[in-house]
């Protein structure tokens, strides 16, 4: 079952001449659980991509259809709950809150649910992520690599339908990126999740189901390699 | 170091905004302290060279008696090296003038003979004609030429004598210090003067005073001995009555006489004189055996002695202004630093791991701040001098009657010690403001700026609170008050207070300021407002009347009789070509008995405890007589309701008198509420006395007495009444009145305002000796047309049967004017410093609040990408504001209040009974300017914040 289907999707930044054309009639759909590579150079449309699957953005015109419902048709009230409750987010530059602890980074989702925090499932998350004691942290006090797992832990917290990553190991040292890779494979095989994952590193894309190549905000190709 | 250089000056250009409003900051704080310290210098100035103008540039003076060793001494010290001029005066003779002279002239005219360079050391000067060259040739005072027929070209004879102190027959004992001259009192040297010994016979010179028995302990008077006639022509006019030539005795007449034998006074200008004390020794050595007295204006003016009351508010005023000046910029110029810093820690990173040094990141701060400081601070003392300049020639002559001075132009004295230490401390503000942001650009960690990670620094204390171990149950659970109102938008708000303070901190002190800066300007503008009104108090009326009645005998004396001859004398003045009448009263001194309850503290502060009579304040009243339809209106002008009718008399309390007691301006609340007092109308047995003066004391059996000056017959005898031996009406104050009727010409004593109708049950029945006084108001298109005319109405209540011998009329138009004016002066001061205060304050809280928004643009963009909606959002920038302003605002409420408080210290240097009141408007006022303000800032900074979406927020590098 296709649970992500992208229709005709186009963004355009600015206006008139200097008009960017960051997607171009971008259609395809992705079935739950599968972990999808998007690759292409720089500016090619990747994250604009990224973010218009997460909700973050709006498109020019295109639908984003998540589990058959077009999540623009949203109002954006509705849209900030979509995106805390189905879509978890994870960048390469961590974008952690910086007076948050970890604890608190982790679950601020929830937090901004309203509901109460199940501490069962963060203990868990916690040990997971291997941040077990480091709950009271605050981002500063982490290295890079622990800060990334941190910010995968907050997008895995609401146990979203889909967790979308931009280079999330862009900033990391091969270690540390295995790690996280593995981290993301693990909640993706294990719980079903789909995974998109926006990266340069081959060794990512190759462990992928599937790649995207863009180029110019245009699909080039679409390969199911798994 | 070049490349840094040139790189300063990019960053400088790529923030054009920024620089602009920093350079104007640094300006503006350079104007303000350069005006406020120029104002200062100018008029200590000004009135430095108004009084050498006025009274010469003698800094003391000595008092020898005419003999050898005194011309010795005299000749040493026109030789003195230290000595820069010097000249002496000396008593020729005295003459009695005729008593019609004597009213205006003085009782003796003294003849002195002058020497040396009397108009530069004297500041003596002829109005008109020359300055006597022989024996036989004389200048009058400037005051003869007014009440004498004599003009020049004249011969007169005058019988010169010499004056002689005489013992009262039937008294002994001798006295000393009869005459303290001047009556300065100067806290460095103690009186500042000379003390006299007298014994009967003792020559008196013409620095004393008349010797007047009914003054002088009734032990001595005076006489004119060897009286022998001269004749001199009149070859001049002083210009003015000048200190050295208003002798104790009265205006002196000046004339060549080497073979005088009188006192000698040698007037000194001396240099490297640097303290009183030292002037002191100094004239000591010159002259061991003489007397010596400070020129203390001279001495305060130029700095050597302590400055007087007014001088000492203006002082603390001024330094209260510069204080704040240099808070408010340092504020400013610091957050405009510390956001540049900030903003730019990634290039400093950048430069850094490029290889830029410690010391040249920190000197592209300071270089910064030099670049921003060589620009602004030339800037600033220009305007603040051409500020100062042209509001001078505006207003100069306004702000030279304000000082109180006639005899120069007041205009912008620029002093370079003025200029150079407003520099200095703006430059020192820059660099304070400067230092900080310098050295943490300087630590920046290369690897923490490229990765903009060390923009928060969390303080421990605020993780230890958060609790060592993590409990999963208890995140998210009541974060602070405004968490349980507002939810995690609340929650999220006050963990941004608690972990990341210093951000806050900026804005919140921003606030802070902004509410003392609005606060002090209007406390300012409150209190000098108060100050102008008591100083410069002024009738309302164009034009007031005061006549003095004395009632010639029985018939004339009864208030009907009163009443009547007051009401036929007001209505020949309304008949007066162009003049509308505002109505009239008749004030007679009664000595009253205030309940303490009901006396304001000025009353009761004018005695003490034990002084009370049976818990009432002993006191002269002015009490004022109205006709009844004017009392009528007089009270439903101040909201008070007249009772229908009533047994006891009404009465309407004034609540505030205004003085001036020569060093100190005075703010007297006389009346504190409504309440009965008693009017003491005369006392058992004695019927006939004419009470004034009211003391008290306690007999031997423990009876409460009062001592009374009372007037029996033409004769003044001191009397105790016991308390219970007096007369008494009672008088009820149904209401009180801020001011006294607009034709009352006093403005300070404690008065009560009366119907006419109601003066026979309270004016004791008295002999002719009582004396009151008439006084009326009225305006005039031609105030000083009408002048003339209304004197001639004194002569028609003469005419009635009383006696006169005072009959004034005064045209209050120019005076009002120049009131006008003054008040002008310093509603422009207050608006100006307030305007600059404003912008500084306003600039300051948008910049913190702006940026502090703007730095934090990622981390809202993350937080709504990972879902927190608008409301969420708005509750958590909400409750920020909510925290930012109290933790602003209340400590802000409460400096101001000291400002405001200090202020009124300043001001009560020169002025006693003022209240402190808080200008709660203005408080009022500040907060909700700065509300908004902030309110604005934050819709500019979030709109800034939105400008670009959310992804490109997340994007930033």
């Amino acid at each position: 079952m296709d649970i992500l289907k992208v229709s005709h999707l186009t963004k355009v930044y600015g206006k008139g001449e200097q008009a960017t054309r960051a997607l171009d009639d971008v259609s395809f759909t992705i079935p739950e659980g599968q972990f999808v590579a998007i690759i292409g150079a720089s500016g090619s449309g990747k994250s604009t991509l990224l973010h218009l699957i997460g909700g973050v953005d709006r498109p020019t015109s295109g639908t984003v259809e998540l589990n058959g419902e077009d999540i623009y048709r949203r109002s954006d009230e509705q849209l900030a709950v979509f995106r805390r409750r189905e879509v978890g987010l994870v960048y390469q530059f961590y974008n952690l809150v910086p007076i948050l602890t970890v604890a608190e980074n982790i679950t601020l989702p929830v937090a901004l649910d309203g509901r109460n925090v199940n501490a069962e499932r963060l203990t868990s998350l916690l040990s997971t992520l291997g941040l077990a004691g480091y709950g009271n942290r605050l981002p500063n006090q982490l290295s890079g690599g622990q800060q990334q797992r941190v910010a995968i832990g907050r997008a895995l917290m609401n146990n979203p339908a889909i967790v979308l990553a931009d280079e999330p190991t862009g900033n990391l040292d091969t270690q540390n990126s295995r790690e996280i890779m593995a981290l993301l494979e693990t909640a993706n095989r294990e719980t079903g999740q789909t995974l998109v994952v926006i990266t340069h590193d081959e060794d990512i894309a190759l462990s992928a189901d599937r790649i995207i190549a863009i180029e110019d905000g245009r699909i080039v190709s679409d390969e199911r390699i798994r | 170091m070049k490349a840094m250089t040139s790189f300063t000056l990019k960053s400088l250009r790529s923030s054009t905004a920024r620089t602009v409003v920093t350079i104007a900051g640094v300006a503006l704080a350079a104007a303000l302290l350069v005006a406020v310290l120029s104002s200062y210098v100018s008029a200590t100035d000004y009135m430095l060279r108004n009084e050498i103008a006025a009274n010469g540039t003698w800094m003391a003076r000595s008092i020898v008696p005419d003999d050898a060793q005194s011309n010795d001494e005299i000749i040493a010290a026109e030789h003195a090296g230290d000595v820069k001029a010097l000249a002496t005066l000396q008593d020729v003779g005295f003459v009695a003038l005729p008593d019609e002279q004597a009213v205006r002239l003085g009782t003796y005219l003294p003849v002195l003979t002058g020497a040396g360079s009397l108009e530069n050391v004297c500041g003596v000067r002829v109005g008109e004609g020359r300055l006597p060259q022989s024996p036989d040739e004389i200048v009058l005072p400037y005051s003869w030429q007014r009440f004498s027929a004599a003009s020049i070209g004249d011969v007169i004879t005058l019988d010169l004598g010499e004056r002689r102190a005489v013992q009262v027959p039937g008294t002994s004992g001798g006295m000393s210090g009869g005459t303290i001259e001047a009556g300065t009192y100067d806290p460095e040297l103690g009186p500042n003067g000379i003390m006299y010994d007298i014994e009967d016979g003792s020559p008196l010179n013409s620095t004393m005073g008349y010797l007047d028995p009914a003054n002088d302990n009734g032990i001595f008077s005076e006489e004119l001995v060897n009286a022998s006639p001269h004749s001199y022509t009149v070859v001049g006019f002083t210009a003015m009555d000048n200190w050295s030539l208003m002798t104790g005795i009265g205006p002196a007449a000046l004339t060549v006489d080497e073979a005088a034998t009188g006192d000698i006074q040698v007037y000194v200008d001396l240099t490297g004189i640097s303290t009183a004390g030292q002037l002191k020794e100094r004239m000591n050595g010159l002259f061991p055996d003489g007397d010596t007295m400070m020129h203390t204006n001279l001495l305060r003016y130029s700095g050597i002695s302590d400055h007087g009351s007014i001088w000492q508010t203006l002082f603390y005023l001024v330094a209260i202004l510069a204080v704040i000046i240099m808070a408010a910029c340092i504020s400013l110029i610091y957050n405009a630093f510390a956001i540049s810093v900030n903003e730019r820690m990634r290039q400093f990173g950048l430069l850094a791991s490029i290889g830029a040094s410690k010391r040249q990141l920190r000197r592209s701060v300071l270089l910064e701040g030099s670049i921003i400081a060589a620009i602004g601070i030339p800037l600033g003392v220009l305007i603040g001098l051409g500020a100062c300049a042209g509001i001078f020639v505006w207003l100069g002559g306004v702000i030279a009657d304000m000082l109180g001075g006639m005899h120069s132009d007041f205009f912008l004295v620029v002093s370079w010690q003025v200029v150079l230490f407003a520099v200095a401390l703006t430059a020192l503000t820059v660099l304070v403001s400067v230092w900080i942001p310098a050295l943490r650009a300087a630590r920046v960690s290369p690897i923490d700026a490229l990765r903009q990670s060390s923009t928060v620094r969390i303080a421990p204390r605020a993780l230890r609170s958060s609790g060592q171990h993590m409990r999963p149950a208890s995140l998210w659970k009541h974060r602070g008050i405004a968490g349980r109102v507002f939810g995690i938008g609340g929650s999220l708000a006050s963990l941004n207070h608690k972990r990341n303070a210093s951000k806050g901190r900026a804005a919140s002190l921003s606030l802070a300021l902004a509410i003392v800066l609005l606060m002090t300007a209007g406390s300012l503008s409150t209190q000098l407002g108060t100050f102008t009104k008591v100083v410069g108090h002024v009738s309302e009326a164009d034009i007031s009347m005061a006549i003095s009645l004395s009632p010639t005998s029985d018939e004339t004396v009864t208030p009907a009789a009163l009443e009547g001859t007051c009401a036929d004398a007001y209505e020949h003045a309304s008949a007066v070509q162009g003049v509308t009448p505002l109505g009239w009263s008749l004030t007679s001194y009664q000595p009253g008995l205030v309940p303490a309850d009901v006396a304001g503290s000025a009353l009761k502060g004018s005695v003490t405890d034990d002084s009370l009579v049976d818990g009432a304040v002993p006191t002269m009243l002015s009490v004022l007589y109205m006709p009844d339809d004017e009392f009528a209106a007089y009270a439903a002008d101040n909201g008070i309701t007249l009772p229908a009718g009533t047994d006891t008399p009404i009465a309407i309390g004034v609540r505030e008198g205004y003085g001036n007691t020569g060093t100190m301006y005075t703010y007297d609340e006389l009346f504190a509420r409504n309440g009965k007092l008693d009017i003491v109308t005369g006392a058992k047995n004695a019927s006939d006395a004419k009470l004034s003066l009211v003391t008290k004391d306690t007999t031997e059996d423990g009876r409460e007495q009062l001592s009374f000056v009372m007037l029996e017959g033409d004769r003044v005898t001191d009397r105790t009444v016991p308390a219970d031996e007096l007369e008494r009406t009672s008088i009820d104050v149904i209401g009180l009145a801020d001011q006294r009727p607009a034709s009352s010409t006093g403005t300070n004593g404690t008065a009560i305002v009366m119907p006419m109708s109601t003066a026979a049950s309270v004016l004791p029945p008295t002999t002719a000796t009582r004396s009151l006084l008439f006084s009326a108001a009225f305006d005039s298109p031609e105030p000083a047309e009408a002048i003339e005319p209304l004197k001639e109405i004194a002569p028609v209540m003469e005419k009635a049967g009383y006696d006169i011998y005072y009959n004034q009329v005064t045209d209050n138009g120019a005076a009002e004017e120049s009131m006008r004016m003054a008040v002008t002066v310093v509603n422009v001061f207050c608006f100006l410093f307030s305007f600059i205060l404003t912008l500084i304050a306003l600039a300051n809280v948008f910049n913190t609040v702006t940026n502090g928004l703007i730095l934090r643009k990622r981390e809202f963009a993350v937080m709504e990408s990972i879902g927190m909606d608008a409301r969420q959002f708005r509750s958590m920038i909400g409750c920020e504001c909510i925290g930012y302003g109290m933790r602003g605002l209340i400590p802000g409420i409460i400096v101001s209040i000291i400002v405001s408080y200090l202020l009124y210290l300043a001001l009560s240097i020169s002025m006693t009974g003022l209240p402190f009141t808080l200008p709660w408007v203005y408080l009022a006022l500040a907060c909700a300017v700065v509300i908004v303000i902030m309110a604005l800032s934050v819709a500019y900074g979030l709109r800034r914040c939105r400008k670009g979406d959310i992804v490109e927020a997340l994007r930033m590098e």
